[in-house]
């Protein structure tokens, strides 16, 4: 990702958040989810500032600067050794402390799905803004792609998004260019998927430009039948693109772990 | 409560929705919004036409052999930037809602609040 594509994908979210004036920016998802998004917090944060994130009762905060996670500054749950890192300076990606950190988080995420962000200046002198782990380092330390990190290489976060499926889809197809190079489920099954595919595109190469409204980036489309009936999960990453079989109570949640890795 | 009202509250229940619109695909009309900020005419006038394709038209017609043969009676578009979801009151019926929700939305409890609020305006209706 290069400096203006950085841009580029900052302000647009800056204006999705600017046309929903109000609303409080949040993270949602699991505990190893939300730690991507801190992560995302973090790598998008230049200023020192002190960024907390809440779900009800429980909050915790972190100082960041310059793209760097520089402290814990305060939890709410005593868990893990909290204590003893809350305010202690974590000075690089080799810091012990990193590690025990994450578990900390990902303990206190595990309080809820949906946390409010609040960001506001570091307190008192702050910590020196050399100091501290960036967000590379750290995502790699923290075993975690931050949130939106598919945007950088649709295609690969297409291929991983579905060989983490598994049995949650009925069948999948993963074509790039014009060649199938991955499938799940019963042959039957899978082989009626391309024929179907088929049919499908024809319709929707004819009317792609109105479907997204000159979106560009990884689109996706859902059609769900009857409640207790079929339905489908087509994304489209231009070089490679994917169909994945599904129920109509299911393939929701498919579509929003999917944005999950695209959205901005 | 009016439709406006219905839609307001559908708005208030679900975080993440900018837009909820009622809309008829037969004529590609808003029937009624609600919004918390201003679109100009022509991002509503897309937005029905775009319930229509995926309802509806040829997109929707390709989009029947995944689902049995039936009628789509949900559809989403995702981009990076936004998702929309369109649902239908039934195959026989040409009302659909529509709301446009920022891109992380719990798209299940969209769909979920959406139908039960189309099926109380037309109910109404």
């Amino acid at each position: 990702v290069d400096d203006f594509s950085r841009l580029e994908a900052k302000l647009a979210r800056l204006r999705q958040r600017a046309s929903a004036p109000g609303e409080q920016r949040v993270l949602r998802g699991a505990p190893e989810r939300l730690l991507a998004g801190v992560v995302s917090e973090i790598d998008e944060t230049i200023l020192p500032r002190e960024i907390s994130f809440t779900h009800e009762g429980t909050s915790f905060s972190i100082a960041v600067a310059n793209r760097r996670l520089q402290a814990l500054v305060f939890v709410s749950l005593s868990q893990g050794g909290a204590d003893e890192l809350v305010g202690k300076a974590i000075p690089d990606a080799e810091d012990a402390a990193l590690g025990q950190l994450r578990g900390v988080l990902i303990g206190v995420l595990g309080a809820g799905e949906v946390w409010s962000i609040t960001s506001r200046r570091q307190s008192g002198n702050g910590f020196p803004s050399e100091i501290g782990v960036p967000s590379g380092p750290l995502a790699r330390a923290w075993h975690v792609d931050p949130a939106g990190a598919g945007r950088a290489n649709p295609a690969a976060a297409l291929a991983d998004y579905l060989g983490g499926l598994e049995a949650r889809a009925t069948a999948w197809l993963l074509i790039e260019g014009e060649e199938v190079k991955g499938q799940f489920g019963p042959d039957e099954v899978v082989a009626q998927l391309g024929n179907k595919a088929a049919v499908f595109l024809d319709g929707y190469f004819s009317k792609k430009d109105i479907l997204f409204q000159g979106e560009t980036g990884p689109s996706g489309l859902v059609f769900a039948g009857e409640a207790d009936g079929s339905a489908v999960l087509f994304v489209d990453c231009d070089a490679s693109m994917a169909f994945v079989m599904s129920t109509t109570k299911d393939v929701a949640t498919l579509a929003r772990d999917w944005q999950a890795r695209v959205a901005l | 409560m009016d439709v406006t009202e219905v839609l307001d509250e559908l708005r208030a229940d679900v975080e993440g929705c900018d837009l909820a619109a009622f809309a008829d695909l037969n004529t590609s009309m808003i029937l009624c919004v609600s919004s918390a900020t201003r679109h100009a005419q022509e991002e509503l006038d897309a937005l029905t036409e775009t319930a229509a394709a995926v309802l509806d038209g040829s997109v929707a017609e390709g989009a029947e052999a995944f689902l049995d043969g039936s009628k789509a009676q949900a559809a989403i578009t995702m981009t990076p930037v936004d998702v929309r979801v369109y649902l239908r009151a039934s195959p026989a019926q040409s009302e659909a809602l529509i709301c446009l929700c920022a891109p992380d939305a719990d798209l299940a409890k969209v769909v979920a609040r959406g139908t039960t609020t189309l099926a109380a305006i037309m109910v109404k209706a």
